[in-house]
């Protein structure tokens, strides 16, 4: 009785973000389907004309892109993601850059930035400071192989919210 | 997807969501035995209503055809290739709309498996005169499913439809005219030549095609005053119009050459040859030419060169 009462009020600050010093500065996409310098084209162009992104390149050798963020606009990876599929392609993975202030971090682990929150899965515990690089694991954030590893950590962690809830919700590791 | 904008068939790939794009095409062939001129134009705008949706309309001219079919209908069928025949007028043929719609998306590094559906319908402004249909010199409808695979720098696309020609009417002569329905199937095959790696958005991109087109047609048929209008009087009169007029298999291959310039712009030129049989459509060789432009949205309005070494 007691090892519950524990376990479900460390479950609930395991919710309870906290609000952090974080700085998102970039993303970096790996994105399939692409063959030549049209399509990928068409990719860069959409990512850049969201009004948060101060600069998009895309190798047109590896299909890696490179996103900048503007540092006085709120971030949505979500929209980074939507571009792609926006311009007709798929996206292979979803990373992005955070610099972190001495932030402690483990598994179910919730930070808010700037509107969203970002919850860890399976991380070690440990402390970030400085740059760090999160891996997002959301659907249509990384190839359906990849994403059907981590389907039922995110399914699991999902239990209890709200629409509302999830609709600001990102899946990271690192 | 360079390699898979192919001059002739649809890929299964739509075009961005909000990217609108121009398309003019035109066709050139010497009529036989006139050795007259015939000239084909058209002008296509497509538009990415959504990810996987994209809506085209098309307007057609040719000097292919009459205004109407005339009063005396043995003279114009046995005449009409001859130099001493009137000369054709230029004018717009048709109206075109089509709807792709992309249902199977498979995407990888530098590949993808795509299929789409299509549905076109047309309407014509001039009397067809043959037993093969086409959207624009008919009035009519068609539907066709798209396979596109597309592995580096090579792409390859299977077309299959179904072309339903209406009827024409010119109530005026008490002449209907119907070409045949028609099955096709279309065998594309692109490969990226150059570049072989990429070392920004302007570098020119020269693609190598070649398209191979089936179809398998009706006959035409032709009422005057409600009557059936027979064909077979043209049988010994012109073997080439008596055929235009019957039902058909054939093949033909069109291989291209296709430049691409700043990654918005592409021009093709080819040429069309038989096979398996022919074509009466047109007449051997058929040289075409088009130019595609996309209107991408930019932020700056500027062209960024990437460098990607």
């Amino acid at each position: 009785m007691i090892s519950f009462f524990f376990r479900f009020i460390l479950g609930l600050f395991c919710f309870f973000p906290v609000v952090s010093k974080a700085q998102f500065v970039s993303a970096t996409l790996g994105i399939n389907g692409l063959t030549c310098s049209m399509c990928s084209f068409a990719v860069q162009s959409e990512m850049e004309r969201l009004p948060f992104v101060e600069k998009a390149t895309l190798n047109l050798n590896t299909n890696i892109a490179e996103v900048l963020f503007k540092t006085d606009q709120k971030v949505d990876v979500r929209q980074v993601v939507a571009a792609v599929y926006k311009a007709g392609f798929s996206v292979g993975y979803t990373e992005a850059i955070f610099i972190f202030d001495q932030q402690t971090v483990s598994d179910q682990f919730v930070f808010y930035y700037e509107g969203f929150n970002y919850q860890f899965l399976k991380p070690a515990q440990e402390i970030l400071n400085g740059k760090t690089t999160l891996k997002f694991l959301d659907k249509k954030f990384l190839r359906k192989k990849a994403y059907n590893f981590w389907a039922p950590f995110i399914k699991e962690s999902s239990r209890g919210k709200t629409k509302a809830d999830l609709k600001t919700l990102y899946h990271v590791t690192l | 997807m360079a390699q898979e904008l192919f001059p002739y068939a649809e890929a299964a790939s739509t075009q961005p969501k909000g990217v609108p794009g121009i398309r003019f095409t035109y066709e050139n062939y010497k009529e036989l035995p006139s050795q007259r001129a015939r000239n084909y134009g058209g002008i296509r705008l497509v538009y990415g209503l959504t990810e996987n949706l994209t809506a085209a309309i098309s307007i057609t001219g040719s000097n292919h055809h009459l205004k109407k079919f005339p009063s005396d209908l043995s003279y114009y069928f046995q005449k009409h290739h001859q130099k001493t025949f009137q000369q054709n007028p230029y004018q717009v043929e048709g109206l075109i709309a089509s709807l792709k719609y992309k249902f199977l998306n498979l995407d990888g590094h530098q590949r993808h498996f795509r299929m789409s559906l299509m549905g076109s319908a047309a309407k014509s402004f001039i009397p067809h005169d043959g037993a093969e249909p086409r959207l624009g010199d008919n009035s009519g409808a068609d539907g066709a499913w798209i396979a596109t695979l597309l592995i580096r720098r090579f792409a390859v696309s299977l077309t299959n439809g179904y072309l339903f020609p209406f009827k024409y009417k010119d109530e005026s002569q008490g002449y209907s005219f119907k070409s045949g329905n028609c099955q096709y199937l279309h065998l594309s095959f692109g490969y990226r030549l150059i570049p072989k790696a990429y070392s920004g958005y302007s570098n020119l991109n020269v693609n190598l095609y070649v398209e191979f087109i089936s179809a398998n047609y009706e006959k035409a048929t032709m009422t005057v005053n409600g009557q059936p209008y027979s064909f077979d009087i043209y049988q010994n009169a012109d073997k080439y119009i008596y055929n235009s007029l019957q039902s058909g298999t054939y093949t033909e291959v069109r291989p291209s050459i296709q430049l691409i310039f700043y990654s918005t712009t592409r021009v093709e030129m080819g040429v069309a040859s038989p096979i398996l049989n022919q074509s009466y459509l047109h007449f051997y060789p058929m040289y075409f030419v088009s130019i595609h432009k996309n209107f991408f949205k930019q932020k700056n309005n500027k062209l960024k060169v990437v460098s990607n070494k």
